[in-house]
Order: C-alpha cells, then structure tokens, then sequence
C-alpha cells in the first residue's frame, strides 16, 4: 500500500478504538471489544487446580532410631544407600574449598558407591557364629602348610555360579581345575623332563605347580575324572623311554650340559695349542666348566658374569 | 614304581572369592601304598571329621535367624520410603491391595493371553508359570481331563467337563473323587492363593459361631451321590464332611444314620465332622454329650484312632453348650481321655478350652495361666483350622476376663518368637490381638512402659482405632505425663485422625494436665518448649481444616468446643504465650453460642488476671463480656477488679458501664 493509505487507515483505526472505549465506557451491558486477545485466562496454567488433600509425609525414620537399637537388623542385606533410614550425618561429594559438601539425601554420589553398612563387625560375629554349627573341626594333625601338601598333595578346582534368572544352570560350572606340585610326584630326571615337555605351558617353574584345567566334558564329574586320567597318562608315558627318544641331539637338549659341548671342544683346541697352562688345569677347567654351566642356564647374572670372567682370566694365565 | 594317586579320604576347603561365585577346593589324602612309603602310616592318623550335611537352604536360614526385627521400619511389603510409608489403617489396607491389584492384572494377562507366554526359557522349567490352557468348546472332554482339573482345584471348570462328560462313562474312583471335590469345595472357586493380601484383609471370624448354611440344596453333589447305583461307604462319607463343612448339620445327620443302617463304618473324617454337628442335632446338652460319647465308643470299636482334629471337634460342639458346669467337666474329661491315648492338644483345642472356661458372664477361670506354661514349655505344631484363632482370643481373655498384664506380656513374648509369627491368623484377628493388648497396657502399666510398648507397635505393627487411641491418651492425661503429648499429636495426625472431635478433646485434656514448663531446664531463645509447640500446631491444623471444609462448602462434625478451647488458654497462659492466649479468647467471644460446652471458669479467671497484670484492658473487657453473657457469677467481682485496677478510657469506661447496667438488672431481677 502507499503511505498515504497507511495514513489515513491507521487514522480511522485510531477513531475505531477510540469508538471502542467510549462504546465501553457508555454502555457496560456489552462484552468489551478484545482486539488482542490475552493468553493468560484459558491456558492451562491457569486453571483451578484442584487442592488434593496433602497427607502429611513422614520425618524420615532415622530420626526415631534410638541409639541402641540392632543395626544388622536395621541393614541386614547389601542394599543401595537409603537416607531416610541411615542415622547418620554423611556428606559426600566435591566442592569448593570451603564449601560444605552435599548432604545424604538425594546425593547420587552416596548412592553410586558400594556401602558396607551391612558388614558391620558385630554383623560379621553374628553371622559367623550362626555358621558355626555346620563347620567341622580342623583335624589337628594338619596344622603347617607343608603337611598338608604332603597329605594332601592334589588340589582340584571347581566353581558353583548363583543367578537371579528363571535358569539355574551356568555352562562354567563344568570347569575343573587340578593343581598338583612336582615334586611329590617323585619323578627322575628323564620323567620329568618328558613330563615337561609334554604340558608345556601348564607347569610353572616358579611355584613347582603343574595346572590342568579340564572342560571337555559336559558334567563336572566327567571332567574330574577326565582330569585325574590325564595325570595319570601323563605320569605314565613320562616313565616311559620311547626308543626315538635317544635321538635327542644337543638342540632338543633343555639345559646346557657341559660334557660334549661345542665350548668344550674349543676349549680343548686352545689348550692343545695354549703354550704356557695353568699348573692346576683340570681345576681350573672344571670351574670353566661350571661357570659356563651356570651362565647359560641361569641366565646373565653380575654374580654369573663376573664368575665367568674370573674363570676366563685364570684360565689363560692373564692374572700375572 | 610310581603309585597313582586316587581319590580317597577328601578334604573340602571352602573359599568364598566373590558373592556369586563360590570356588569349592578339593585335596585328595595319599593312598596307602604298597612300597612302604614312610609316610603311608601318617594318611591313617588324620582324621578327618564327616561332612554336616544340609539342605538347600539352611545356611540361608542360619543367617536368616541373625536378623530380629527392626521396629521403626513398615512391614516387609511396603516400601521403605518416608513418603510410601502407610500409617492409617486406611492407608495399609489400601497399599497393600493396590500392590495386589497388580499381581491381579499380572494373572488376568497371563490367562487371557496364553499366546504371550510361550517361551519356556527357564531351567528346569516351572510348570505353575506357564499359562494354563483355556477350556474352549474345542477342547477334547476327557476323563483325564476331569482328573487334571481336580487335581489342580479348579472347579467352575472340573464341573464344566463332567456337564460334558457321560456320567456312566466315568470310573468309580473318579466318580468318587469328583464326588469329594464338589462336595469339599460345595461347587465355587476358592480365592486364588496368590492373592495373599486379599486373604489377609477377608475378616475370618464374624459370624464364625454361629454355622451358617450355605450348601447347595439338591445341588450337584447330590446329583452325583443319586446318579451312582450303589452307594459306597466312600460315597457317603464325601457327602456327609461336605455337608457338615457347609452348614447343612441335618441333611448330614440323615445321611450317617442312613450310612449306619447300611451297616457301613465311616471314616475319620466323617466322625469329626458328626462331632462338630452334634450341638445341632441335639439341643439338649445331656443329650449332646450322650451323642458325644456314643459315637467315640462306634470309633473305638470301629477301630479307628481318633486324631487332634477330633478333639479339636468335641470342643468345639461342647463349647456351645450353655451350661457351664456341664461343658468344664466333660471338655476336662475328654481331654485326659485323648492324652491318655496320645493325641495332644493343638492350639485349637486350647481355644476351645478359653471359650469353654473363660464366658463373658462366667466367673472368672485361670485356665490360661496352666495354657501359657504349657506353650512356653512346648509349642505344638500348626495342625488345625482352628489354631490360629487362639492368640486372639487369648489376649481378650487377658484384657477382659483376667486383666492379668504380665500373663499377656508371655503371651506376647511367645508370638513374637520367629516360628510363630504366622500363627496370629489374618488382619482382624491381628487388630483384635492388639487392640486387647494395648488396651491392657493403658489400665496397668505407668506411663514410660506403656510408651515404649506404644512406640514399638505403633504404627508398623498395629494402627490402634479411635477408641484405642483415646484410652492411651486419658492415660497419659491422668499420670499428667504431658512430655508424650506431642509425640501422640503427631502420630494422630498421621494416623488421619486429627480431626476427630472425641480426639482432640481428649488430647487437649492431655496437654493441659501438665504443670507448665519447668524453670530448672536451661533453653535457648529460640527453642519453643514442644508442648506449646503442640498446642500451636493444633490451633493451626482444625483452623486450617475448618477453613478449608467452609471454601468447598463441606459439611464437617468437628467443631470447636468450650473445653477444647479452655484447655489450649490454660496451656497457653501456663507457657506466657500471650498472643495466642489473646487469639483464643476472640475465637470464643465470636462462635459464642456456637460452642458445645462452656469455657471452663478456672481458665476464663486466669486469662482475666494475667489481663490486669498486663494491663491489656481490651481483653479484660472481652473476658467481662463474655462472663456477664454466660451469666457466671464472677462477672461482678471481675468488674470491680476492672474498676480498681485497669485504667480504661472513656469508651472503654462506657462498654463496662454498659455492660454492667445489664448485670445489674439481672441481678436485680433475680
């Protein structure tokens, strides 16, 4: 539109309203002209809420706990924190310096956490002695460790799995684990050896323990007895000697020996062909011998390197 | 020669590693071996104790038994929420029933959409998940069928398959165990017993003396007794239990002399049942016990050995009998009669014996004390119907009959024990138990034991009804124990019945028994001693409730009155609070005549004193006035105090004179 339209219509709107408000003062009869109309009567916030009837909600219950009353009883099970049922003053979170940190209720923080609260130890005796009636003695006989491996030198493993499920089956309650120590099984240095060789990674040197865990079978009872066949196959074919077996030439071998070894033989060139040697020479072979024994199947060593450099320098004669 | 071990003499060690996994460590004992091994002696020594065996849950239950119970905490179906915690009986009655209502939706599911639920994901598989099949027309109408469904209880669709079913086609040994189950469920569905809570709140014992008949007259079991050619001794025995168990005592009776003349012996079942009807058929107590003694001698030459179930029915028909020296003989008789044979009494016998020997008109019997050392000594086991009615009925005996409060208090002690928490029935038999107790403990003990016995049932336990609830309160009042007030305030308050006229009364009764705030205990400024606190918060509640009652146009009984009203201006002028004193005293002259019972005088003189300590000469005009309007004789005195003491203004001069001028004429006119 061209402005003097504009004009000459906001001229009229102006008479218009103002129409209206002498129109609203004169006769009261009427709905007064609302041009815009306010948002605030229908909408929803303005309803009439209707007042419910508050019941009064309880203190929490913490404050009606009296000082001597039986906490495991209160707290008997691992349960997420509750305030309102735990009588103490707690306050967790991280502020800054100065600052109080957050009180117990609605603190996500204290709720997160595992709490302990029931572990308390009048809990823990109580509960231990209600268990006590189905504990036996220890029998006294059995009071070292070393007498129990020697009684009892076979440990087997198992595991029992609980679910909060409709199944009460775990596919990993079959596993069977069977631990045995080495040296209770008296074997030579051949048997053991072979054994060695044959479980590989299942022995570890450190603790002498030989680890056997078996799973094939379906039912744990099948795989103890799985278990107990194998030791006792293994045992066996350790005992026995396989006539291929003395083809094990000094790569199979498993530890340096030093008779008919390639240092041996050189040391046997240089003495041949040595002009001045040691007056006491098969001692000091011998400890040659021993020094490199030791370094190649302890490993490098300060202790073992500097042996093996004595040894050395005696050998040939440098300490003049 | 290397010896193999093997598995003899095991060790079982134990360890715990996490929650859920528990590691069981075996050690296997060296063999004794043959080569003389040095150490093959030592296996033989050890001894090693045998394995404690245990069920599946026993360990649960050992530590089950480590947790007593924690009194501030609701019971175990609620939630442990400040906010979820129901106190009013209303309230717990209808938590309970919402959670039920789930349940409820949860089995209408299961049944109307059996589709849904076809899964079967559990292992080993549970069969009471899985949905029960629907009885459609379809449905092939078998007799295993017929036998499944009575097996499983369910009756509307057992009667459904034999409506389809060729009678003569069935077996006798289904007939008759179709003929059993109509008759022992008289042809209706018994509550599902996953509703516990619904079992719980049906009120068991009203109307539970008198029988009422509720057998089905020419109903279907006695079409099917009729419809068999030749009626076995079975046969009858079914129809008589049935009819006995629902009320029909004649059609029974006719039944066992028919069965007698017959020449057949009943069974067990059926001899219990003629003992419970024998109060029926025979009204005459002589003859009652005639009948009694006759059919126990037909049992003993029948050869049949009578059981605690027996004598629970003997009791129970000589209970009704009205003539108390007749009933105490022969219940005393009948019960060294059975303990000669062997049968000892359940709790039901014992309940018998209370309502045979404890009558509300009788004279007073303490039987039950010989009951309570008995139960302490040895609990019999949960026999009978009838034994879970007797800690209910023994507590009344205790409140009513023998006002013994130690008596009840081994009575308490003996259902607190773990093992007999169920034995107190259902929730009436429970309000009724405690309603007895604590009605004891409000006449018999002082104030701090009642207290505690109060806190401790009340409200998880036991919400007490009005009635109840002023009995504990007129007690506190008289012991003048005012520092509980507050604490039975509040617990009214939630309990939803603060606004109970009888209530207040008598809580404000309460308030206003003490003797005002000690001077010897030291409070900070801003510390308001709890009874005035109470007294406040009271104003403050019934003003707010009757305000609110008047904005929605409701109608309400609860009205001030003159007492209540006296009662919180005593308070108030014994703990200085000046202005609510002067709040009360406007409440009173403006509902004037509303008020049911008069501003007592006491506290009307007081507040008229402390007004001329204070020279508050507005309000001593408002108490004058409203004494000249009372027509208390005091009204005159206290003008001349007003005189003397106060110095009023001109308009004030003129109300007295006013006010005066009328008494004067009264005066005179009298």
């Amino acid at each position: 539109m061209r402005p003097c339209d504009l004009r000459g219509t906001s001229v009229l709107l102006s008479v218009s309203v103002l129409f209206v408000q002498r129109a609203k003062r004169v006769c009261d009869d009427f709905r007064a002209l609302d041009l815009r109309p306010s948002k605030s009567n229908n909408m929803r916030g303005n309803r009439r809420k209707t007042a419910y009837k508050k019941t009064p909600v309880h203190p929490p219950r913490s404050n009606k706990m009296p000082v001597d009353q039986d906490w495991p009883s209160v707290w008997p099970v691992a349960r997420v924190f509750h305030p309102a049922s735990v009588p103490l003053p707690l306050h967790q979170g991280w502020v800054e310096p100065g600052i109080t940190p957050p009180g117990k209720f609605a603190n996500a923080e204290l709720m997160k956490i595992p709490n302990f609260l029931h572990l308390t130890p009048p809990a823990i005796q109580r509960q231990c002695e209600a268990l006590k009636k189905f504990c036996t003695e220890w029998p006294k006989e059995l009071d070292t460790d070393e007498k129990i491996d020697h009684h009892f030198p076979l440990q087997i493993t198992t595991s029992d799995y609980l679910h909060s499920s409709p199944t009460i089956r775990d596919a990993r309650a079959r596993i069977v684990t069977l631990q045995v120590k080495l040296s209770t099984l008296n074997l030579n240095s051949h048997a053991k050896d072979k054994l060695l060789r044959l479980v590989k990674e299942r022995y570890d040197p450190v603790t002498d323990i030989l680890t056997l865990v078996a799973e094939r079978c379906p039912l744990r009872k099948q795989n103890i007895d799985y278990a107990m066949y194998l030791l006792n196959v293994l045992v066996s074919e350790s005992w026995k000697t396989e006539p291929w077996e003395n083809e094990k030439s000094e790569a199979d071998m498993e530890k340096y020996v030093w008779e008919g070894s390639q240092s041996q033989r050189t040391l046997q060139q240089l003495l041949e062909r040595m002009p001045n040697k040691a007056p006491d020479l098969p001692e000091v072979i011998k400890q040659y011998s021993v020094n490199v024994t030791r370094f190649h199947n302890e490993g490098e060593d300060t202790e073992n390197v500097n042996a093996y450099k004595e040894s050395v320098i005696k050998l040939l004669g440098l300490n003049a | 020669m290397m010896s193999y071990p093997n598995l003899n003499a095991l060790v079982w060690q134990h360890l715990f590693r996490n929650a859920r996994r528990l590691q069981s460590v075996w050690k296997s004992g060296r063999p004794i071996v043959p080569n003389g091994n040095s150490f093959s002696t030592e296996a033989k020594e050890i001894a090693i104790p045998n394995y404690i065996p245990r069920g599946p849950t026993d360990i649960l239950e050992a530590l089950a038994s480590t947790v007593k119970r924690d009194p501030t905490a609701p019971h175990y179906k609620f939630h442990d929420d400040p906010y979820l915690i129901p106190a009013s009986n209303h309230a717990k009655r209808s938590y309970a029933l919402a959670q039920e209502a789930g349940r409820k939706a949860a089995n209408w599911i299961k049944q109307e959409h059996a589709e849904l639920f076809q899964h079967r994901n559990a292992e080993p598989f549970i069969e009471a998940f899985s949905p029960a099949e629907k009885l459609a027309e379809t449905t092939p109408m078998t007799e295993d069928l017929l036998k499944k469904y009575i097996h499983t209880s369910q009756v509307a669709n057992a009667i459904h398959v034999y409506g389809k079913l060729d009678a003569s086609a069935l077996s006798p040994e289904t007939r008759q165990s179709f003929l059993e189950f109509v008759a022992f469920y008289n042809e209706e569905d018994q509550l599902n017993e996953d509703f516990i809570e619904e079992r719980w709140f049906k009120s068991g014992m009203k109307g539970k003396d008198q029988i009422r008949q509720t057998w089905k007259n020419n109903g279907l079991a006695e079409t099917v007794f009729n419809s068999m050619e030749r009626k076995t001794p079975e046969a009858y025995c079914a129809l008589i239990c049935g009819m006995a168990r629902h009320g029909k005592a004649v059609g029974a009776w006719e039944y066992y002399n028919q069965m007698l003349a017959e020449g057949f012996t009943p069974n067990l079942t059926t001899y219990n049942s003629i003992f419970k009807i024998a109060g029926i058929v025979r009204e005459d107590a002589e003859h009652q016990i005639i009948l009694i003694d006759e059919t126990l001698r037909s049992m003993v030459h029948a050869g049949i050995q009578p059981n605690v179930r027996t004598l629970n029915s003997i009791l129970e028909s000589i209970s009704r009998i009205p003539i108390y020296r007749v009933a105490r003989e022969k219940s005393l008789q009948v019960l060294s009669d059975f303990k000669t044979i062997g049968v000892k009494p359940s709790l039901g016998s014992y309940y018998f014996l209370l309502k045979i020997f404890c009558r509300e008109k009788g004279p007073i019997n303490n039987i039950l004390v010989g009951i309570v050392n008995r139960l302490e000594y040895e609990m019999p086991p949960l026999q009978d119907l009838h034994d879970v009615a007797f800690f209910a009925e023994a507590m009344r005996v205790c409140n009513y009959h023998l006002e013994d409060v130690q008596l009840a208090k081994r009575l308490h002690d003996l259902l607190c024990l773990p093992q007999n928490q169920t034995l107190i029935g259902d929730s009436y038999k429970e309000s009724i138990y405690y309603r007895c107790f604590l009605l004891l403990l409000t006449r018999a003990e002082g104030p701090e034991a009642l207290m505690e016995m109060y806190r401790h049932l009340v409200p998880n336990i036991y919400t007490p009804e009005q009635n109840v609830f002023e009995a504990v309160v007129k007690s506190i009042a008289e012991c003048s124990a005012v520092q509980y007030v507050p604490e039975l305030w509040s617990d009214a308050v939630y309990m939803d019945m603060g606004e109970r006229e009888s209530i207040l009364e008598v809580l404000l009764e309460a308030l206003a028994s003490g003797s005002g705030p000690d001077p010897k205990t030291v409070s900070d400024k801003d510390d308001v001693d709890p009874v005035l606190a109470t007294a406040r918060a009271i104003i403050a509640h019934v003003d707010n409730f009757l305000k609110v009652a008047e904005e929605k146009d409701r109608t309400t009984s609860l009205r001030w009155t003159g007492s209540m009203l006296g009662n919180l201006a005593k308070v108030f002028l014994q703990y200085g609070d000046v202005a609510s004193a002067n709040g009360i005293m406007i409440k009173v002259n403006t509902l004037k005549n509303q008020l049911s019972s008069f501003f007592p005088v006491a506290t009307l003189n007081k507040f008229y004193e402390s007004c001329i300590e204070r020279q508050d000469s507005a309000m001593a005009l408002m108490a004058i006035a409203y004494a000249v309007e009372m027509g208390y004789d005091e009204s005159s005195s206290m003008a001349k105090q007003a005189r003397e003491q106060l110095k009023l203004d001109e308009r004030q001069q003129q109300k007295l004179n006013s006010i005066l001028g009328s008494t004067s004429t009264t005066s005179e006119e009298s």
